[in-house]
């Protein structure tokens, strides 16, 4: 793990009177992985949109050492009128490119995530739903990020297809130092691509345990931490770690 | 349908309805004349300028209150309103406030705008947030969020009301015309009524729906064949919720 790309220091944040996020601290680092896990609503989203800037905390700090973030979101949100190869083009247009050039960056992306050449001029309405998930990580990875977060973007895949991704992003952490930070409710998926896996719980979110350097690539260790995140998930979250904070 | 039209001639006579040989002997010799062409210049300058003005003053209102909820609260009624008069009823009033060529445009516009308003409204009402929040990730300039996000989505919405607008305006240019006097195919049409000469009369009825034709095939049906693949899965979002 090299130095520090994103730093969150005693994150608050609420909608009106509604808090959603309470004291929340995390970092992540070059070719680190975190992995948030928590039930459904429990503010997940929220935080990565606090990261990616499009919301504002209400106390705390975010660092952002990061040149170029990106970001993979639950649901693909392709542009329906335009086709696979704009829509990955589409995220090179905050930067000074040609058209051309940008065209040709897509085109080798869509390619690594080995979407088939006859579908690039294809509308997303063509496109079946793991094609669509192909063009929004080509997106993703099109801006060359030196930090990515993805929010579920397994979810509804395939198996083959879900190593597929989860290789290409191993890639990308490895050869390119990319930072990643990714949102999931599949254990299997946290402990298959995460250093450090963060459980939080919901009314407000607070992070309720971590789990650092718990031997990643060791297969029985992985499935057995898996179970157990899992179990905690299932059942009472605050039981097994600590207890719930009063909203 | 000429077949209709011819048997239609057999059955009622000339003075009622000239057969289809005589009516485009007519308009051969109305072209040859130069009545055609000027008098389309006419209809098209009065019935696009008309169309372009009410665009944008309905995109504008539309837009404006389809995104605040204080300036809708004004103009919807007052649109509604619009949209119930009749357009032979603007026509006079026009006549009466401009006289010539501008009651034509002027009557274009009032009577087509209400309808841009409803869709530009709505277009702004739906517009995705998603969308919006996904392009502001990646740092999309504005120029991007133009052309690749609200336009596209606005003209998905407008389209079907520029469309049927614009054919709205040349019938409502030509009607304008009729009562005005001020040239165009609907002067044209005055002329031929005056002297009783239907086959004229015909001539320039061809003449319309031979434009109106046209401008579905060369430029409508161009635009509604790129839009609709991708329209389909914005109607199935919509319907799916």
């Amino acid at each position: 793990m090299g130095d520090n790309l994103l730093l969150i220091e005693n994150v608050h944040f609420a909608y009106g009177s509604q808090p959603v996020l309470a004291d929340i601290s995390l970092t992540c680092s070059t070719q680190g992985v975190v992995a948030l896990m928590g039930p459904s609503g429990c503010g997940k989203t929220t935080l990565l949109s606090l990261m990616l800037g499009l919301l504002n905390p209400d106390a705390g700090r975010i660092v952002c050492a990061v040149q170029r973030l990106s970001v993979m979101f639950q649901e693909p949100l392709l542009l329906p009128w335009r086709t696979a190869i704009d829509n990955v083009a589409f995220a090179l247009k905050g930067q000074v490119a040609a058209r051309r050039e940008r065209e040709e960056k897509a085109a080798a992306m869509l390619k690594a995530v080995e979407l088939p050449e006859e579908h690039y001029r294809q509308f997303p309405d063509q496109l079946s739903g793991g094609m669509r998930q192909r063009v929004s990580l080509a997106r993703a990875l099109v801006v060359e990020p030196d930090m990515l977060l993805l929010d579920e973007p397994f979810h509804g895949l395939d198996f083959s297809l879900v190593q597929q991704m989860q290789a290409l992003l191993c890639h990308h952490v490895d050869a390119h130092g990319m930072g990643l930070l990714m949102v999931t409710h599949d254990a299997r998926h946290a402990v298959a691509l995460a250093d450090e896996i963060l459980l939080l719980t919901s009314a407000p979110t607070r992070i309720v345990t971590r789990f650092e350097n718990y031997g990643r690539g060791n297969r029985q260790q992985e499935l057995a931490l898996a179970d157990e995140i899992e179990h905690a998930l299932m059942g009472d979250v605050t039981g097994r770690f600590g207890p719930r904070p009063k909203a | 349908m000429l077949a209709l039209w011819q048997a239609g001639h057999v059955a009622y006579g000339s003075l009622v309805l000239p057969g289809v040989g005589e009516t485009f002997v007519m308009l051969g010799r109305m072209i040859r004349a130069g009545e055609v062409v000027v008098a389309l210049q006419t209809t098209t300058f009065n019935a696009l300028l008309g169309w372009c003005i009410s665009v944008v003053m309905g995109v504008m209102a539309g837009g404006m209150a389809g995104r605040f909820k204080d300036v809708r609260f004004v103009l919807q009624p007052v649109s509604i309103i619009l949209l119930g008069i009749p357009a032979i009823a603007w026509i006079v009033l026009a006549l009466l406030w401009f006289g010539g060529r501008w009651a034509v445009v002027f009557t274009v516009a009032v009577a087509t705008a209400p309808m841009i308003f409803a869709a530009a409204l709505q277009a702004v009402r739906s517009l995705d947030g998603d969308l919006a929040r996904m392009a502001r990730a990646f740092h999309a300039p504005p120029r991007a969020m133009v052309s690749d996000v609200y336009g596209p989505h606005m003209l998905a919405y407008l389209y079907p009301a520029l469309a049927t607008t614009l054919a709205m305006s040349w019938k409502v240019s030509i009607m304008a015309e009729l009562l005005s006097g001020s040239g165009g195919i609907g002067d044209g049409i005055a002329a031929a009524r005056a002297r009783v000469d239907t086959a004229q009369l015909l001539a320039w009825v061809v003449v319309v729906v031979f434009i109106l034709i046209v401008l579905d095939h060369l430029l409508l049906r161009l635009v509604r064949e790129r839009m609709h693949v991708w329209r389909r899965q914005e109607e199935r979002g919509n319907h799916g919720g």
